[in-house]
């Protein structure tokens, strides 16, 4: 890894950009929400935690992840970057 | 064999090929094509002016997934503002429409892969997306194995969290699930 430049390594701080503000309004929203979908049903699940999906949602979570990922990745190459690395190729001959 | 040669050609035409996979940690990563576009350009411009940093034979995918996290959450910084409005937003589109019962829906779930925070949605794409290891991912991210261990299992729970309002399908039909969003609409507008 090139680790070194400061340009192209620079990580830390990533945990920060969490706003607490913001994911506690959308936490308590959802929480009412399940909070009455659980009222009968928080024995019976047993060690299903509350608001956890199914085994067949978790499938589909995993497959929806993977689908937004790989529906850019096969699409092709837009024009503007194969004109960009060519330009910057040209470049670096004449010099 | 000559394939590890020392000429920065090979890197290039690498680079050319892995395009489409910048881009869909791009669009993963901010949810918004044309700004996955802009930063696919900027870390192809780092990388070509970088290019004599590059380790040859070591995985340029990692590094170029790199360059283009680092400029992400650096723009991020920078627009914080910004985001932090449409992200409010999303979170009541999100808490107001529950989708279809026992169903996840795509919109539903790109809705609440944005919510996540930067660095769970940032692990989860790498390892449950990409196909990257652990360790390479705690490489990309410049963090340590474990971290990203737990940023992923935060992020799958929650997702579940999130979603969670799903599982109606346990609970009857639709009217039940109506009846809560209305108490949760109306709890909201008090609260």
């Amino acid at each position: 890894m090139a680790g070194k430049d400061s340009s192209t390594r620079q990580s830390a701080g990533a945990g920060q950009l969490e706003r607490p503000a913001r994911e506690y309004t959308a936490k308590r929203k959802l929480y009412v929400v399940r909070n009455e979908n659980d009222h009968d049903n928080a024995k019976e699940t047993g060690r299903k935690r509350r608001g956890m999906l199914d085994r067949t949602q978790q499938a589909q979570l995993g497959n929806l992840l993977r689908s937004i990922f790989s529906d850019v990745a096969e699409e092709p190459v837009p024009d503007r970057f194969v004109k960009l690395l060519e330009a910057l190729e040209a470049r670096e001959k004449k010099q | 064999m000559s394939t590890v040669s020392t000429e920065s050609v090979p890197v290039k035409q690498a680079m050319l090929g892995l395009i489409p996979n910048l881009r869909a940690f791009a669009v993963s990563l901010c949810g918004d094509v044309e700004r996955a576009d802009d930063l696919v350009q900027e870390t192809l411009l780092k990388a070509w002016n970088h290019l004599d940093s590059f380790e040859e034979g070591t995985n340029l995918r990692a590094w170029l997934f790199t360059i283009l996290r680092n400029t992400y959450f650096s723009e991020c910084r920078r627009r914080r503002r910004e985001v932090e409005d449409r992200d409010g937003n999303k979170a009541d589109e999100l808490a107001v429409h529950p989708g279809q019962q026992g169903h996840l829906d795509m919109q539903d779930f790109r809705r609440a892969l944005n919510l996540l925070p930067p660095d769970q949605r940032e692990a989860l794409v790498l390892v449950g997306a990409a196909g990257f290891s652990y360790e390479e991912a705690a490489s990309v991210s410049g963090c340590a194995v474990g971290t990203i261990k737990s940023r992923v299992n935060r992020a799958r729970s929650k997702l579940s969290e999130l979603l969670g309002v799903t599982t109606a399908r346990e609970y009857g039909p639709d009217s039940a699930t109506e009846a809560i969003v209305a108490r949760t609409v109306g709890a909201s507008r008090s609260g």
